[in-house]
């Protein structure tokens, strides 16, 4: 309960962080050019070659979704770090923790309250995404309930990559009580994580592959907004993906827990 | 100009001190291992298979690896060592004290900036370092006789390293003059790479292309902006010494165009802005 109250708290002053803003209205400017660009550059690129309109406007749901994805994933390693480390430096972290709550509160309700914010910001990301597809071109004689299905699937995913990376991210904050270093840690798990394959051994707990997985299928073959395979059939085939997704976000919620209760006040 | 120096010294011995330096240095090292390591084996199953090298440069002297780890990770230093050193200043009043003192405010902004040059350099006198050395490991007597080829590539190397060290550094150090909000100013300077690396050379440009005329150039010209796309121009046709720096004029041009427009903005921001 006293977790919740914290959640509040975390989520309405994450709310006020200009951070926010910024990153709200940088990521709905990319979702409104990709999901343009990837219109016109689909149908420029099948003109006379009898262009499926359900295929075009797939294709820009899902244009740009590993970049959109990255941006996501700075936004939550920044929360996640800062949300410890300002607070530790600024002297509120040893205030709430000398109050009459459970440690194990103050980090369950930082990050339910950073992972609710983070939820909506990929709710506004994605609905912003589809209404403008809707936009460009008219809803393709498909079903609604499997192109909702799908985009839902989406945002379950980059919830879920995006709750483990703020729960890796708090860790740091928690174990390194130098700021720099912190940091600099936090900007060398996402290098190492995203952008070199460093971590190729470690594979099936790497969290960024196992999202790259879910969303294009083992092989890069099966993208979840593909319209050659039905949705159950594209589901089927990645759902351990997203179970071990989910298994890791609960492990470093729990890992953060324990580490956290050892803080000094 | 003593006191730039003065200065300078401080904030150099602040980031020798830092504990980033040793985070930095150890991912570099592991960084350019594994790049060695899976060149090595590329190139060694190239050998077995068709008894050839394959389409690549020389590995010994290509600077490959080199540019892509001092170039691609360090910047992301850069951002780090901006903030915090920023930051300290900031957060320990250590700037106010400066500012009181009988020295122009640019003179504290120069002494900063020299000092993140410096210490910019150590790292790559490090990091060339490893590299020679992993390069006698790999490659050894081929090494040897390829090493003034590989010498007269590293200026080329160091130049833009230092550019994309430098627009890094300036571009968090004025996120923080501006903003005055750590958190801020790291996520604006991670953004503003993770753009310039990542996103717009990759996916986004043909996108953003699409709004104008003739999109498909237009994808390629905004790609050949960012300095990822300058840098692979750059070393796709890299030569040695003057010939290199000849050939790309136009790809140094614009990144120091970037630099020296965050200079100046800097400089702007930090004489007419109360930093404290």
């Amino acid at each position: 309960m006293r977790a919740i109250i914290v959640a509040g708290y975390e989520f309405r002053s994450t709310m006020r962080n200009p951070l926010v803003l910024v990153s709200i209205i940088l990521l709905l400017a990319i979702s409104v050019i990709s999901a343009y660009g990837f219109t016109l550059n689909a149908f420029s690129s099948n003109q006379g070659q009898g262009t499926s309109l359900l295929s075009v406007f797939m294709t820009s749901l899902g244009g740009n979704a590993y970049e959109i994805s990255s941006i996501f994933l700075i936004l939550s390693v920044c929360l996640g770090v800062f949300s410890i480390v300002e607070e530790r430096h600024g002297g509120t972290l040893g205030v709430l923790i000398s109050k009459p709550v459970y440690r194990r509160d103050v980090i369950l309700g930082k990050f339910i309250g950073l992972s609710g914010f983070l939820l909506m910001a990929i709710s506004l990301v994605l609905a912003i995404r589809v209404s403008t597809a809707l936009i460009l071109h008219p809803m393709p004689a498909w079903s609604f309930t499997e192109i909702f299905a799908r985009i839902a699937s989406l945002g379950a995913s980059l919830f879920l990559y995006c709750v483990v990376m703020l729960g890796i991210s708090m860790m740091v904050g928690v174990l390194f009580k130098n700021i720099a270093l912190a940091i600099a840690l936090s900007a060398t798990i996402v290098y190492v994580e995203w952008f070199t394959p460093l971590l190729a051994p470690l594979n099936i707990l790497n969290p960024k592959i196992l999202y790259l997985h879910y969303l294009w299928g083992r092989h890069d073959n099966n993208f979840i907004f593909s319209v050659s395979s039905p949705y159950l059939a594209w589901l089927s085939s990645v759902f351990p993906y997203f179970i071990l997704l989910a298994a890791e976000a609960i492990i470093v919620l729990l890992i953060d827990c324990v580490l956290f209760s050892r803080e000094e006040a | 100009m003593r006191n730039t120096f003065v200065i300078a010294g401080k904030e150099f011995s602040d980031l020798v001190r830092s504990n980033v330096m040793v985070v930095a240095l150890a991912v570099y090292c592991m960084l350019l291992l594994y790049e060695y390591y899976d060149s090595y084996n590329v190139i060694n199953n190239n050998l077995l298979q068709f008894g050839v090298v394959g389409p690549v440069d020389d590995p010994a002297i290509s600077p490959g690896s080199l540019v892509s780890v001092l170039c691609g990770y360090g910047g992301l230093v850069a951002v780090v060592l901006g903030l915090s050193s920023m930051y300290y200043e900031v957060s320990n009043r250590a700037i106010n004290t400066l500012m009181v003192k009988p020295v122009y405010r640019d003179v504290i902004l120069n002494g900063k900036l020299l000092g993140a040059v410096f210490f910019a350099f150590c790292i790559f006198v490090f990091t060339v370092l490893v590299n020679i050395s992993l390069n006698f490991v790999f490659w050894g007597e081929h090494f040897s006789r390829a090493f003034p080829a590989f010498l007269g590539r590293l200026p080329v190397v160091l130049v833009s390293y230092m550019l994309v060290f430098m627009m890094f550094y300036l571009l968090t150090v004025l996120m923080f003059l501006l903003f005055h909000r750590s958190s801020l100013a790291f996520f604006l300077a991670f953004i503003a790479w993770i753009f310039l690396y990542e996103v717009v050379p990759s996916g986004f440009s043909p996108s953003l292309a699409s709004f104008f005329p003739n999109s498909e150039q237009m994808g390629w010209v905004i790609s050949c902006l960012s300095p990822k796309g300058m840098l692979s121009l750059i070393f796709d046709r890299a030569a040695d010494g003057v010939g290199a720096f000849s050939a790309n004029i136009l790809e140094f041009f614009k990144l120091m165009l970037y630099v020296g427009a965050l200079l100046i903005s800097c400089y702007i921001v930090f004489l007419r802005r109360d930093v404290s």
